[in-house]
C-alpha cells in the first residue's frame, strides 16, 4: 500500500469539503421506505382482494355448468391483476431495502407475506374499501369505465351468447303467462317457457331487461328455461350493474343484508 | 491527532458524526489492509486499481457514517460497502482477465486446510502455481460462491457477519458454504490438481 494512504484520504475530504449526510437524511429515508413498504403491501392486497371478487361472483356459486376456466375468462380483471403484479414487484424491490428482513429466510418472508396478504385481503372485504376504492376508480376514470368494465362486459357477454351450449344473454321482449320473447345478443329471438325454472334473486322478468338463460332444447321451437339469473354480476363483496353502471351496495350494514338475503334465497 | 489507540470505535465514530475529520483517520488506518486484500481477493483488479476502489470505499464511508447502525458491527457495516462497490466494479469489468498475484501465498492456507477434506495434501508443498491455480478457480466459480467462501476462508467472517455483509439470511450462507465448497473440490478434482 502506498505510503500516506490515509493522510491522502484525509486530505481528499477536507480539500474537496466532503460533508457527511446527517443522521436525520437516513431516518427519513428509512421511514420513507418503511411507508412505501407498507402501501405496497395494502395496494398489493387490495388489487387482490378487488380481483377475488370479480372471479368469485354468483356464477361460481349457482350452477354447475359454469367451471372455474370460464370465470377466469370472462371475469378476471386485467388492470387488477396487473396492479396486482406491479405492486408484488414493488414490495418484493421495497422488501430488498428494509434493514433487517434478509436475516430471515425467504420461505419465512413469504409465509409472513401471504398471510398478511390473505389477513388484509378478507379486512379490505369486510370493511367495504375494495369495494368502494373500485367504485371509485369507475366513477372517476373514464378509461377504467369504459374500457376495462366495458370489456368485462363483454366478456361475459361472449361467454353467455352460446345458444348451441344452452346459455343466452340479452333483453326480454315480452312477457305473458309463463312466457318470455326474448332477443338474443346476435338479435335472434327466441320464445321461453320459464315455468320450471329457477329464477335467481335480482332478476327482474320485464320488458327490455337484461338477463342469463341457462336453457334445454325440447324441440326446433320449444325451449325451456332451467335457470334464469340476473344480467349484472355480484359477488359476496361486491356488485355491479352493467346497465347502470352502478354499485348496487355501498355501506356495509346493505351487505349484511344482502348476504342473509342471498342465503336465505340459495337455501330455498 | 486523535490517539487511536486509547478511544474504541463507537467513539471514533461518534467524533466523526461531529465532523471531526481527523478522527476519521483512525478508521481508515485500522481497515484500509484488511479491505484492500478484500478487494484483490473479490476481484481480477490490479494493485492500483483496488488502490483507487479502496479510497472510494473509504469517501463513501465517510460520506455515510451516520447510517451506520450500532446493533451490527461496524467492520460489517464497512465490508458491506466495499462488497458494494466492488461488486459494481466487478459487473461493469466482468470480462477483464487479469489475475491478481498481489496477495500473499499464506492467505490461502484456509483454502488449503479446506481441501484436505477431500484431498491429500501436503501442505508443505504449496508451491506459487497452486496458488495462482487456486485463485483460478476461485474466479471461475460463481460470484455468490465465491464471495461466500472468501468471506468465510480467507476473511474468517462468522457466518451472521457474512449474512450482514452480503444481506443474505444466515441459512443461506451456509447453505452456499456448503455448496461453494463441493463446486470448489469438484473443479479441484477435475483439474487433477496434486499439492
Amino acid at each position: 500500500m502506498k505510503d500516506k494512504f490515509s493522510e491522502n484520504i484525509i486530505s481528499k475530504i477536507k480539500n474537496e469539503d466532503i460533508k457527511n449526510l446527517p443522521k436525520m437524511y437516513f431516518v427519513f429515508m428509512n421511514f420513507m421506505i418503511w411507508l412505501f413498504f407498507v402501501f405496497s403491501i395494502l395496494f398489493w392486497s387490495l388489487a387482490l382482494s378487488i380481483t377475488f371478487s370479480y372471479i368469485f361472483n354468483d356464477d361460481i356459486l349457482f350452477n354447475s355448468r359454469i367451471w372455474i376456466f370460464y370465470l377466469l375468462k370472462t371475469y378476471l380483471p386485467i388492470f387488477w391483476v396487473i396492479i396486482f403484479a406491479v405492486f408484488s414487484l414493488l414490495t418484493y424491490v421495497n422488501f430488498k431495502f428494509t434493514s433487517s428482513w434478509y436475516k430471515f429466510p425467504i420461505v419465512w418472508v413469504l409465509v409472513w407475506n401471504i398471510l398478511t396478504t390473505l389477513f388484509l385481503w378478507y379486512f379490505f372485504f369486510y370493511i367495504w374499501v375494495s369495494q368502494n376504492f373500485e367504485y371509485f376508480f369507475r366513477k372517476n376514470i373514464s378509461f377504467y369505465s369504459n374500457y376495462l368494465v366495458k370489456d368485462m362486459e363483454s366478456r361475459m357477454v361472449s361467454a353467455w351468447q352460446n345458444p348451441d351450449d344452452g346459455l343466452l344473454v340479452w333483453k326480454i321482449l315480452e312477457v305473458w303467462e309463463k312466457y318470455l320473447k326474448f332477443k338474443d345478443y346476435d338479435e335472434s329471438i327466441w320464445k321461453v317457457d320459464f315455468s320450471d325454472s329457477i329464477i335467481r334473486w335480482r332478476v327482474v322478468l320485464e320488458t327490455w331487461y337484461n338477463i342469463k338463460i341457462i336453457w334445454k332444447k325440447l324441440s326446433n321451437d320449444e325451449f325451456i328455461a332451467e335457470e334464469i339469473r340476473p344480467y349484472m354480476m355480484w359477488s359476496k363483496w361486491m356488485m355491479w350493474d352493467f346497465e347502470t353502471d352502478d354499485a348496487i351496495y355501498n355501506g356495509w350494514w346493505r351487505w349484511m343484508w344482502g348476504d342473509m338475503m342471498r342465503w336465505g334465497w340459495m337455501m330455498r | 491527532m486523535l490517539d487511536c489507540e486509547k478511544n474504541d470505535e463507537i467513539s471514533i465514530i461518534a467524533k466523526i458524526s461531529s465532523w471531526d475529520i481527523d478522527a476519521y483517520f483512525c478508521i481508515v488506518e485500522k481497515y484500509k489492509e484488511k479491505l484492500l486484500t478484500y478487494i484483490l481477493r473479490l476481484t481480477n483488479v490490479t494493485y492500483e486499481e483496488a488502490e483507487n476502489l479502496l479510497q472510494e470505499v473509504f469517501i463513501k464511508a465517510y460520506k455515510n457514517i451516520n447510517s451506520y447502525d450500532e446493533k451490527y458491527s461496524f467492520s460489517s457495516w464497512i465490508y458491506k460497502m466495499t462488497h458494494n462497490l466492488v461488486i459494481d466494479y466487478y459487473r461493469k469489468n466482468k470480462d477483464k482477465e487479469t489475475i491478481s498475484l498481489e496477495t500473499q501465498d499464506e492467505e490461502y492456507k484456509n483454502l488449503i486446510d479446506l481441501l484436505d477434506n477431500w484431498q491429500d495434501i501436503e501442505k508443505d508443498l504449496v508451491k506459487k502455481e497452486l496458488i495462482l491455480e487456486i485463485r483460478k478457480i476461485l474466479n471461475e466459480l460463481d460470484l455468490k460462491y465465491r464471495e461466500v467462501l472468501i468471506l468465510r476462508y480467507l476473511e474468517e467472517k462468522d457466518y451472521n457477519e457474512i449474512s450482514d455483509i452480503l444481506r443474505i439470511s444466515p441459512w443461506t450462507v451456509a447453505s452456499l458454504i456448503n455448496r461453494g465448497k463441493k463446486i470448489f473440490a469438484w473443479k479441484i478434482n477435475e483439474k487433477n490438481m496434486r499439492f
